[in-house]
C-alpha cells in the first residue's frame, strides 16, 4: 500500500470540507481575543432546534428494513455497549472526574464522514446500511449518552431530549406508508421543508463552536491522556468490530459460504464492511456539544473529537485496507 | 392564473410559492422563541458568527458560481436606489408632525429586511440565481443606510462604516473568482474545490440562522405599542411593492427588462427573475438593522421603531405572500 493510498484520498476528501469550517472556528477564536461569543447560546440553539432537524431530515426520507436494522443496529449497540466500561476504566485511571469526557470514545461519528465513504465505496447499498448504523448510534448519543453527561438520573429527564423525539419521528415517517388527504400531505411536506431549512445550520454551527473552542492554547499536559481516548476510539473501535463480524458468523448471523448467491454475498460483505468502518470512526461532534450544554468537559471534548478527526486520515484508511483483505478477499 | 381563479391552492405555482414562504416563515417564528427563552440575551452572539463567518461564506459561494454581469448589478442598483429615495420622500412626508418621529422611525419605514430575510427567501424561492440577485440588492440597500440612512440619523453619512462590513470582501474575492480563469495543477482545482464545499456548506448554515436573527428581538417588542407603528409599517409593506411594480413597468418601458423572448429563454427568465426579486425586497417588512446600530446588538430602539417593525412583520406575513402571488400571475405567468 502506497503512503497516500485511494482510500486515504477519498477519507481526505470525505473530511476536508469539515476541517474547513473548524478552521473557521479557530479562526474567529483567535479573532475573537475578549471571548465574547456565547457558546452556551450556541449549543443551546443546536440542542433543541438544529440537532432535532438534522436527525428528522436525514432520517424520514429514508427506506427501513426492520431485519437488516437489527443485524446493524444490533452490532452498534454492542460495539457501543462493550466500548463504554473500557471508556469508563480509562477515564478513571486518567483521572477524570467528568462523564463527558468518555463521549468521544463510546460514540462515533456516523454522519458527517461515514455516510459519503459508504456511499463511495458500497454504492446506495452500503449508504443505507451506514444509515441504519448512523441511527442506532444517535438513538443511544440522545438518551444513554445524554443521561451520561448530564449526570441527571431522574428518568422523567430522558423525555425532555429534544433529538431523541426527532429519531423516533423520523424512523416512523421513514416506516410508515403515507395514505392522507392532499391537503395533509403538502401541510407535512411544508413542515420537511422547514426541518430541512432549520437542518443546513446544525453541523456548520457545530464544527465552528468546535474549531472556536480549540482556537485556545492546547494544554499539552492532557495530550496524552487525549491522545490515548482517541487510540481507544479509533484502533480498538474496529478491532472490536472485525471480533464482532467473526462473532456474527461463527453464530450464522452474517452466513459465509460459496454456495450462497453472489448477489446474497456481497450484501453480507457489505454489511460487515459497513459496521467495521463506522467502528474506526472518531467520536462525533455531538459529544462536544453534549459537553458544553451540560457544563461537563467541552474543551478535552473538542479535544479528543478533533484528535480524532485528524488520526481518521490515516486510521480509517487503514481499515480500509483490512476490510478489502479480510471481508472483501 | 389558473382554470379555477387567479389563485388555486392545489396548483403547481401555489405550491411552489407556499413551499418557499410557510417554512422561512416558521423558522422566524423559532427565532422568536430563540429569543424569549434566551435568557441571556445574547443576540451578538448570533450576530457575530453571521457577520463574520456564515453569510461571508454564503456570499463568497454564491457570488463566485456566478459570472459577473456589471449590467445585472446596474439594474438592480438603480431599482434599489429609486425605490429608496421616493421611500424617503415618503417617510418624510407622512412621518414629518407625528409625535414620537425621530430619524430612527424614517428608516424602519424605508429600508426593508434585505439581509435577514429576502437572502433565504431569495435562495429558497428562486435558488442560487436569485440568491446572487438578492445579495446585489442587499449590498445596495447597506450602501444607501449607511450613506442616506446614517444622514438622516446623524447629519452626515457614514461610509467609513459601510466598508467594515465583512461580507464585501469575500463579494469582491468571488467576484474575482468568478472572472479569473482558474490556473494550477489538478490537483490543486480539487484542493480548491474541497475546501469551497466546507464553505458552501457554512454558507448554507446562514440560510436559517438569518431567519432566527430576524426573529429573535421580535418577541421582546411590546405588542401595546403596536397603533403607534401602523402609518409607518403600512407605508413599508404596501408602498414598498406599489413603487417596485413602478420600477419595473419604467424598465419594461425603456426595455430595460425586455420582455422579448429572444433566442435563449434563459435570459428571458433571468430578466423575470430579476423583476421577481425586486418586488418581493421591495415588499419586506422593516430592517432592524437601525436597532443594532443604535446600540451595538440589543434592543434599544424608540417604541415607535419597534411598533413600525412589528406591525411591517405581522401585516407583511399577508402582504409579501399576496405579492409572491401577484408576481407568479404577472412576471412569470404574464
Amino acid at each position: 500500500m502506497s503512503l497516500i493510498s485511494p482510500e486515504m484520498l477519498l477519507v481526505t476528501r470525505a473530511m476536508l470540507p469539515s476541517l474547513t469550517i473548524a478552521l473557521l472556528g479557530v479562526l474567529l477564536g483567535k479573532a475573537d481575543s475578549r471571548r465574547e461569543l456565547n457558546q452556551k447560546t450556541i449549543s443551546n440553539m443546536v440542542y433543541y432546534f438544529f440537532t432535532p432537524c438534522l436527525v428528522f431530515s436525514s432520517l424520514h426520507k429514508r427506506s427501513f428494513d426492520f431485519l437488516e436494522f437489527t443485524l446493524i443496529g444490533g452490532a452498534a449497540f454492542l460495539l457501543i455497549a462493550v466500548m463504554t466500561p473500557i471508556a469508563f476504566h480509562f477515564k478513571r485511571r486518567a483521572g477524570v472526574r467528568q462523564n463527558g469526557y468518555c463521549l468521544p470514545i463510546i460514540f462515533m461519528n456516523t454522519g458527517n464522514v461515514s455516510l459519503p465513504i459508504a456511499l463511495l465505496l458500497f454504492g446506495n447499498d452500503g449508504l443505507a446500511k451506514a444509515i441504519m448504523f448512523h441511527m442506532m448510534n444517535i438513538l443511544i448519543l440522545y438518551s444513554f449518552g445524554v443521561y451520561l453527561v448530564s449526570g441527571k438520573t431522574d428518568f422523567r429527564h430522558f423525555f425532555r431530549i429534544p433529538a431523541l423525539y426527532a429519531t423516533l419521528l423520523g424512523v416512523l415517517a421513514a416506516t410508515t406508508d403515507h395514505q392522507a388527504p392532499e391537503l395533509v400531505m403538502q401541510g407535512y411536506a411544508i413542515l420537511c421543508k422547514g426541518s430541512d431549512l432549520l437542518a443546513y445550520a446544525a453541523i456548520p454551527l457545530l464544527i465552528v463552536n468546535l474549531g472556536y473552542s480549540m482556537s485556545t492554547t492546547t494544554r499539552m499536559s492532557t495530550f496524552r491522556d487525549d491522545a490515548t481516548g482517541v487510540f481507544l476510539r479509533v484502533v480498538l473501535g474496529p478491532a472490536l468490530a472485525f471480533g464482532l463480524v467473526i462473532l456474527y458468523r461463527k453464530l450464522g448471523w452474517i452466513p459465509v459460504g460459496a454456495d450462497l448467491d453472489p448477489l446474497v454475498t456481497l450484501g453480507h460483505r457489505t454489511t460487515e464492511a459497513i459496521i467495521i468502518l463506522n467502528a474506526a470512526m472518531p467520536g462525533p461532534v455531538m459529544a462536544y456539544l453534549l459537553n458544553v450544554k451540560f457544563d461537563n468537559c467541552p474543551e478535552k471534548a473538542a479535544s479528543m473529537v478533533a484528535l480524532g478527526t485528524l488520526a481518521g486520515l490515516v486510521t480509517i484508511p487503514l481499515t480500509l485496507h483490512f476490510i478489502n483483505l479480510f471481508i472483501a478477499g | 392564473m389558473t382554470e379555477t381563479g387567479l389563485f388555486s391552492i392545489s396548483s403547481t405555482e401555489t405550491l411552489m410559492i407556499l413551499r418557499g414562504f410557510i417554512p422561512t416563515v416558521m423558522v422566524v417564528a423559532i427565532g422568536v422563541l430563540v429569543g424569549k427563552l434566551d435568557d441571556s440575551r445574547h443576540q451578538s452572539t448570533l450576530t457575530k458568527l453571521i457577520d463574520y463567518v456564515f453569510l461571508p461564506c454564503l456570499v463568497f459561494t454564491a457570488i463566485h458560481r456566478h459570472p459577473f454581469d456589471l449590467n445585472e448589478v446596474l439594474q438592480i442598483a438603480v431599482a434599489v436606489t429609486v425605490m429608496v429615495c421616493l421611500s424617503t420622500v415618503a417617510a418624510l412626508c407622512l412621518m414629518r408632525d407625528r409625535p414620537g418621529a425621530a430619524g430612527w422611525n424614517h428608516l424602519a419605514i424605508i429600508f426593508m429586511s434585505s439581509g435577514n430575510l429576502l437572502l433565504p427567501l431569495a435562495y429558497v424561492l428562486f435558488g442560487s440565481e436569485g440568491l446572487v440577485k438578492g445579495i446585489y440588492f442587499h449590498l445596495c440597500v447597506l450602501l444607501l443606510f449607511h450613506t442616506l440612512g446614517a444622514y438622516l440619523v446623524k447629519g452626515k453619512s457614514d461610509l467609513r462604516s459601510f466598508f467594515r462590513i465583512p461580507f464585501l470582501y469575500p463579494m469582491a474575492l468571488g467576484i474575482a473568482a468568478a472572472s479569473l480563469p482558474l490556473p494550477g495543477s489538478e490537483n490543486l482545482v480539487e484542493l480548491a474545490w474541497l475546501t469551497e464545499k466546507g464553505i458552501h456548506i457554512a454558507g448554507l448554515g446562514a440560510l436559517p440562522l438569518l431567519l432566527i436573527n430576524f426573529g429573535y428581538p421580535l418577541g421582546l417588542i411590546e405588542l401595546s405599542a403596536l397603533r403607534q407603528g401602523l402609518a409607518g409599517g403600512a407605508l413599508r409593506i404596501v408602498g414598498g411593492p406599489l413603487l417596485a411594480f413602478a420600477v419595473i413597468w419604467l424598465y419594461r418601458q425603456v426595455g430595460w427588462l425586455s420582455m422579448e423572448r429572444g433566442y435563449d429563454i434563459l435570459v428571458f427568465v433571468d430578466r423575470r427573475t430579476t423583476e421577481a426579486l425586486l418586488i418581493l425586497g421591495a415588499s419586506l417588512p422593516s430592517s432592524h438593522h437601525a436597532l443594532r446600530m443604535e446600540a451595538g446588538g440589543g434592543l434599544v430602539a424608540s417604541q415607535a421603531e419597534s411598533a413600525t417593525l412589528l406591525v411591517s412583520v405581522l401585516g407583511g406575513m399577508f402582504t409579501v405572500i399576496t405579492v409572491l402571488f401577484l408576481v407568479d400571475a404577472y412576471v412569470f405567468q404574464g
